[in-house]
Order: C-alpha cells, then sequence, then structure tokens
C-alpha cells in the first residue's frame, strides 16, 4: 500500500488549490476523484454530451438523491416534507462528475465576499429560525488568497469602484475583460437612467492565451454548462490539476469512489477506501486527508465514515455534519428585443452571439427598506438566455391551454421563439439563510450501485430569502422597463438550484456547533480538512466557486505548515 | 364512453402507476437543463448501431434496410404529421428523423421503459386507426392521420408518447449533424441558430465520451 503525504477527495474547487499548492511544495499527492478524467481535446459544444445525457453527471440509476420538499403544513401548524428520490422525480442534484468537477461547467461569475460577508449576525442581528453566525476568520484573512486565485485560475475584468466594493491589495485584475456584447450598452443605458451602477463583471475567463496549455476565449458563446475547448476558463483541471499532475508530485486516479474514511482509536484518520474503476476495493494511507466531494457529497462521506472515536460518523459528535446546508437564495427574470423595432444595424447587434454580458449590479448587496429594514440584499447578474436550442424548442411545444402544438401551428411558433428576438435575462443571488430545515442525512432505504446509503436532503428556505428576492426583483425589473424590453418577467422561488450548494460541515470555534476548526479541520479529526464549499455558515450573495478556491488556497498554507 | 375513448383509457390503464411516474420523470429530466437519460441493468445487452453519419456504407445500408420495415415507416409518417412539410424550413423527413429515432431508440443509454413505450405507442395508435378508419395508420388519409394524432394526445398516455417523438424531433433538427439528423445543419440554419464550436468529431460524440 502507498502512502502519501496528502490524500484529496474530490478534483473540483475545494480540491485544486490544495492539489496544486502541495505538490508544487514537493510533497507526495493523491487526488482521487469519481468522475472521468476528460481532458481539453475532449470538449465540444455539443448539446446531447452537455446537457441532455449523463455524461457529466452520473446514471441516475446508479447513484441519486433523495430530496425532502416542503409539503405544507399540519394541523398543529407544523411543517409537513415530501420524500422523493432524484430517480422518481427527475430533479438531479449532481454537477460535474468529472475531473476538476463542476468548475468544467461554470460560468465563471468570479464576485468576491464582502467584509460584512463574514459577520452577517454582527452586522445585521439575529432572523427568527434562522442560524445565522459570524464567521470565524475575517475578510482579511481571506482577501490575499482571492488576489492569488485571480492571478493563478486567471480572473479578467475591470475593477470598477462603487459604493459597496470590497477591499483590494490589487489595483486591478491581471487580465483585461473579456469581448462584450453590443446589448451591455442598452444595460448601462437602462442602469444610468436609474443612477444604479452597472459595473463589468469579473470573469474567470481568459481573453488571451497565456501558455501552450491554456489558449484564450474563442467566444463561441456557448460557455456556462459547457467543458472549455480551449482553456480560456479557469477550471480545476485546466488552473490546477494539470499543473499539480506535471510536477511530478501528485497522482491522479479518476472513477475513483471513496466509500469511507477509516479512523484508530485516537480518532485519527489512516485509510481512505474507495472502489476503483475495475471495481476493486483499495485502501491509500496518508498523514493528511482532505474531503471536496462538494457540499452535498462531503457530508455523505463524513456521516459513512464510522469509527471508534466517530461513532456517529466523523466529526459528527454533536450531530453537525450535514446541518445548515446552504444554496443560493434569490430568482431571475427576463426581457425581450423584438429585432423589428430597432434599424437593421442595431438588430445585427442585438443578434450576436459569442461576447459575454458582462454587467452586473450591487446597489443592493446592502438594504435599507422601511419593511426589511437594514438588511443583506445581494447581486443582480445580467446574461443573454441559454443556447441550448433542442432544450429551447422542448419548451416551445405547449401551447397556452398546457397542450401540445405540433405540426403548422408548431414550425410557425419555433420560428417566431428563435428568430424574432434577442432575451436578455437576469439573475439574483441572495443570502441562502442557514435554517434547521435544510440539512442532509444519510437515507435509510436507497442505496447507491455500490451499496453505500445516498443522501438525503431537505431543502427547506426561510421565508426571509422570498421578501429579500422580491425586493431586488421588482427593482430589476424596472432596469428592463427603461431599456424598453418587452415581456419583462420574473419570479423568486425557494427551490433550490442544485448547482449553487455549500455549507453541511460548517467551521467555527465551537466543536459544539460547528464541524470544522477556523482551518477547516474536523474538530475531533486532526488530519482531515474540507475545502469545498460545506466549510461555509453564510454563502453571501454571489456564486460561491471564487470563494472555494481562495479558501482552498489558503487551507494549503495551514496543512503545509501541519505536514 | 365510445369504443375509442375506451381504447385510449385501456391504454392509460395498461401503464402502472409506477410507470407513468417513472416516463413522466424520465420526459421531465429531459427538459431540465443538466440531465437526461438514464440507463438501467441490462441495457448493453441491446444491440447498438453506430451513428448513422459516422459508420461505415455496410452498416448504412443495413439502417435503410431496417427503416424500410415496421415499425419505422409508420414512425416516419407520425413524424410527418407532426412535423411536416409545409414550406415552412424543413420536414421531419428532411432531418432523417425516423434514422435519427432508430440511433435514440438503439443506444446504449435509452431507458429501456422509454424504449419500449415508444415502440408500444405504434401498436395503440394502428390499434385506434383500425377502430377508427379500418386501416392502418400509415394507409389512412392524411386527413385521418390528422384526426388520429389529435385524437390520441386526448389521452394521457398519447400526449405522453407525442411529446416523447417531439423531443427527439427537435433533437433531429438541432443536435449537431454527427447524430445522424440536422443534416448540414439545415435545422439551424432555419431557425438562424449559432451553433458552438468546435463541433465534435465522431470519435467525441456522446456515447464515445461514455466509454472512457
Amino acid at each position: 500500500m502507498s502512502q502519501y503525504d496528502v490524500c484529496i477527495i474530490g478534483s473540483g474547487a475545494g480540491g485544486g488549490p490544495v492539489a496544486y499548492q502541495l505538490s508544487l511544495a514537493g510533497y507526495t499527492v493523491l487526488v482521487l476523484e469519481k468522475g472521468p478524467f476528460l481532458k481539453q481535446n475532449d470538449y465540444y459544444k455539443d448539446e446531447l454530451a452537455c446537457c441532455r445525457r449523463s455524461v457529466y453527471t452520473p446514471n441516475l440509476t446508479d447513484e441519486f438523491h433523495v430530496i425532502e420538499d416542503y409539503a405544507g403544513k399540519d394541523e398543529q401548524g407544523n411543517y409537513k416534507w415530501s420524500s422523493e428520490s432524484t430517480l422518481d422525480s427527475g430533479w438531479d442534484f449532481w454537477n460535474g462528475n468529472l475531473v476538476g468537477g463542476a468548475t468544467n461547467l461554470m460560468s465563471g461569475f468570479f464576485h468576491r465576499l464582502k467584509p460584512e460577508d463574514f459577520r452577517l449576525k454582527s452586522e445585521f442581528g439575529e432572523i427568527k429560525d434562522a442560524n445565522v453566525v459570524d464567521w470565524p476568520i475575517e475578510y482579511t484573512d481571506l482577501e490575499p488568497y482571492y488576489a492569488m486565485v485571480e492571478q493563478i485560475v486567471g480572473v479578467s475584468g475591470r475593477v470598477t469602484p462603487h459604493p459597496n466594493m470590497e477591499p483590494r491589495s490589487t489595483k486591478e485584475f491581471p487580465y483585461p475583460a473579456t469581448n462584450e456584447h453590443p446589448i451591455t450598452k442598452f444595460i448601462d443605458h437602462g442602469c444610468e437612467a436609474l443612477t444604479l451602477h452597472s459595473l463589468p463583471t469579473p470573469r474567470a475567463i481568459l481573453p488571451t492565451s497565456i501558455s501552450t496549455q491554456r489558449g484564450g476565449c474563442q467566444y463561441s458563446g456557448y460557455c456556462g454548462s459547457y467543458g472549455c475547448a480551449s482553456g480560456a476558463k479557469g477550471s480545476s483541471r485546466e488552473a490546477l490539476i494539470n499543473a499539480a499532475i506535471a510536477s511530478g508530485n501528485c497522482s491522479l486516479q479518476d472513477r475513483a469512489k471513496v466509500t469511507r474514511l477509516i479512523s484508530d482509536q485516537t480518532g485519527k484518520v489512516i485509510h481512505a477506501e474507495y472502489i476503483d474503476k475495475h471495481n476493486q476495493t483499495k485502501t491509500v494511507q496518508a498523514k493528511i486527508f482532505v474531503v471536496a466531494c462538494q457540499a452535498v457529497e462531503t457530508s455523505r462521506l463524513l456521516l459513512s465514515s464510522i469509527g471508534p472515536k466517530h461513532q456517529q460518523g466523523l466529526g459528527n459528535q454533536y450531530h453537525q455534519v450535514g446541518k445548515n446546508m446552504l444554496f443560493s437564495a434569490g430568482g431571475s427574470g427576463s426581457g425581450e428585443f423584438y429585432y423589428d423595432d430597432y434599424n437593421a444595424e442595431q438588430a445585427q447587434q442585438l443578434k450576436i452571439r459569442g461576447p459575454f454580458v458582462n454587467r452586473y449590479l450591487q446597489d443592493w448587496y446592502f438594504i435599507n427598506d422601511k419593511k426589511l429594514g437594514r438588511a443583506k440584499g445581494g447581486t443582480v447578474e445580467f446574461l443573454l438566455s441559454h443556447p441550448n436550442p433542442i432544450n429551447r424548442a422542448n419548451g416551445v411545444k405547449w401551447g397556452d391551454d398546457d397542450k401540445l402544438v405540433w405540426g403548422r401551428a408548431l414550425k410557425q411558433k419555433l420560428k417566431a421563439a428563435f428568430t424574432q428576438s434577442q432575451k436578455l435575462k437576469f439573475e439574483i443571488f441572495c443570502d441562502w439563510l442557514p435554517t434547521d430545515d435544510c440539512f442532509v442525512s444519510l437515507d435509510s432505504q436507497h442505496k447507491d450501485k455500490w451499496g453505500s446509503p445516498v443522501a438525503k436532503l431537505r431543502v427547506g428556505y426561510h421565508d426571509h430569502d422570498l421578501e429579500v428576492g422580491n425586493y431586488i426583483l421588482e427593482r430589476s425589473k424596472k432596469i428592463f422597463e427603461k431599456m424598453n424590453a418587452k415581456n419583462i418577467s420574473g419570479s423568486v422561488s425557494g427551490s433550490p438550484p442544485p448547482n449553487l450548494q455549500a455549507g453541511g460541515c460548517r467551521f467555527g470555534n465551537d466543536p459544539k456547533t460547528s464541524v470544522l476548526d477556523k482551518d477547516c479541520r474536523i474538530h475531533n479529526a486532526e488530519n482531515v480538512f474540507v475545502t469545498d464549499g460545506a466549510w461555509m455558515p453564510t454563502g453571501g450573495s454571489v456564486p460561491y466557486t471564487f470563494t472555494i478556491y481562495a479558501n482552498a488556497f489558503r487551507v494549503a498554507d495551514l496543512i503545509k505548515k501541519q505536514l | 364512453m365510445d369504443e375509442n375513448k375506451k381504447l385510449l383509457t385501456q391504454w392509460d390503464n395498461s401503464l402502472s402507476p409506477a410507470l407513468h411516474e417513472l416516463l413522466d420523470a424520465n420526459l421531465a429530466r429531459r427538459h431540465f437543463l443538466h440531465n437526461a437519460g438514464k440507463a438501467i441493468a441490462g441495457a448493453a445487452l441491446i444491440p447498438s448501431i453506430a451513428l448513422f453519419t459516422a459508420c461505415d456504407q455496410n452498416t448504412k445500408t443495413a439502417i435503410s434496410t431496417t427503416l424500410l420495415t415496421e415499425p419505422w415507416p409508420t414512425f416516419a409518417a407520425v413524424q410527418l404529421v407532426l412535423f411536416p412539410n409545409d414550406g415552412n424550413g424543413p420536414s421531419a423527413t428532411d432531418l432523417n428523423a425516423a434514422a435519427y429515432l432508430n440511433f435514440v431508440l438503439t443506444a446504449r443509454d435509452t431507458d429501456q421503459d422509454d424504449r419500449r413505450f415508444i415502440l408500444k405507442g405504434i401498436d395503440w395508435l394502428n390499434r385506434l386507426a383500425n377502430s377508427e378508419v379500418k386501416t392502418n395508420f400509415i394507409m389512412a388519409t392524411p386527413e385521418q392521420q390528422q384526426q388520429l394524432i389529435q385524437k390520441i394526445s386526448t389521452s394521457t398516455s398519447g400526449e405522453r408518447w407525442l411529446s416523447y417523438l417531439l423531443l427527439y424531433i427537435f433533437e433531429a433538427l438541432l443536435s449537431d449533424p454527427v447524430y445522424g439528423g440536422n443534416p448540414k445543419g439545415i435545422g439551424w440554419q432555419w431557425l438562424q441558430h449559432q451553433p458552438g464550436f468546435p463541433t465534435p468529431g465522431k470519435n467525441k460524440t456522446y456515447p464515445e465520451l461514455l466509454k472512457r
């Protein structure tokens, strides 16, 4: 049996930085990744592979989740929950089970958190029925690592001061902004009319080539949900794992499913047990283990890892593992621009596909409102509607009466939907308040194809999330009115977006209320760290990937000290 | 209840509630952005044909011959009702929609329940056609075919069956031509859709990636 300095479980945003930093520092590293190793020349703009077949995510017959969703209240006013497997519902909670994880498929909106996000309870006070806490670290602890990610992973953009901007140690992003879609002029105009600050989106996409391995963006217009064919996207695979392997100190096994971490009498983990691509059960020994399987699966693995000192699961002595799961609250909306309303040149510009809609707003990151008081708000991101044509066509087949449309009428509908207008969307990212109704446990009935209990996930939300989302939604729609968009619509929902997950193993100073210490080390298992988004006690109001990357670089430095 | 209504109800009742749910879940999954398709144990036993555009001449000839025998002419006729040659863009025939459906139903990752349901739908359609117009669907007049499709759409199973067929027509219309539909990108051109690039070669199609 081989022994490594560090064994990392998962190769995405949480695993990549640790593999990169430690292997480049000369430590021996093994990365175990459940998914396949698809490389740059395996990624094409193919809607079937990307989004309509189980290629980048597991086949649900092999592996699924059980979701407990809100189902009204009983006569006593208590919440009721309905339980259904994702195999039965079709509501898939897997994201990018690949080398590089879901970072292969991200859109790459890379916003930092604000200092206030690290002390939400102190800044905004308690909210009834929400488990809001301050973090055990501050923004200044993470800031150098945000700067590091911008450099190493590659973030492009233009730093533009605005009232809610966070402090920065560097004046500019290391890479200039990617090309922008002409529709950004419409957004700028609409925001200016409302005295809002339309800002250029920082993005983990390289505008030009930086090495033989990482080319610049090809501007095909197919970015989010797709793997990058040029290496421009700052996936963990492109930016970190490839370099780690090239160092000669990092080995990677793909299609290796870790089933449990085996601990000794002292509580220390000595082996990881996994099933390899040939269905052989193996174990590996290491001095340090890093768990980074994405939030839900990380909790599941810890709960499945029973040991002499971990009778309730690894790190679960106070029943905190899996608790306080987070998603991203908020909603989305859109407006349409009909080509006939514009002259030929403007219409042609609107039709363009390829450059990015690099615009976002943080005017409502903090709210002062009569009803909400001083409250935490969120971020608004603008984007074109997703280009996937099959998905789009499939949505056209239903008529206004919810009956199928076919024949000549269907073809007319399709032609109109595809050729008459450009749809601009906006997405609202708000804090998903941690509550007792959002958590992961092990399902007692269902198992995956390897015989391990699947994760059961209760997905309750806090009503405050909807109030904040609606506050931002109504104001965002006004921007679209100023842009003279048609068919303006939007909605806010408590439904969790499966691709934006965090929490479940929050870090903190008190072992009774947290799973990890402030270094992201399990309180009573000194050689196990968690570096995917599971450590987050509150999530902030931006997508998580940038912060997960930055924190994993921070933890890598701490692991170096421990080795 | 008239005879035809009974037939449609019978079709609905012939499927267990669990299968109804499963088929709906499969359809729903195909509507979500990040997902689709599930195989079940034993699916690998289904002989898989190579992709139509990516295979050798012998295989192409074999597929063409297959498409001449039932149920494929009937599938092609139904697809033409759903996506007609009406002077507005390509028809199902132009899109090679029947060959594409054949590819889907023989692909290793296609769910067996989906496959059985889609194939069984032809039987139910012909039972209805024989009851209604005393002939198989393919021999009915264009007007009769329209009426039969309209009629089956009023049942749960019938609407679901048509929904599946439409989904795979859309895939034949808008997926990469390497999969056999959308020849020379006619679907993209008709809808003025700008495809992404690079596009997959025959060695990088999704069935090839699934082998990795």
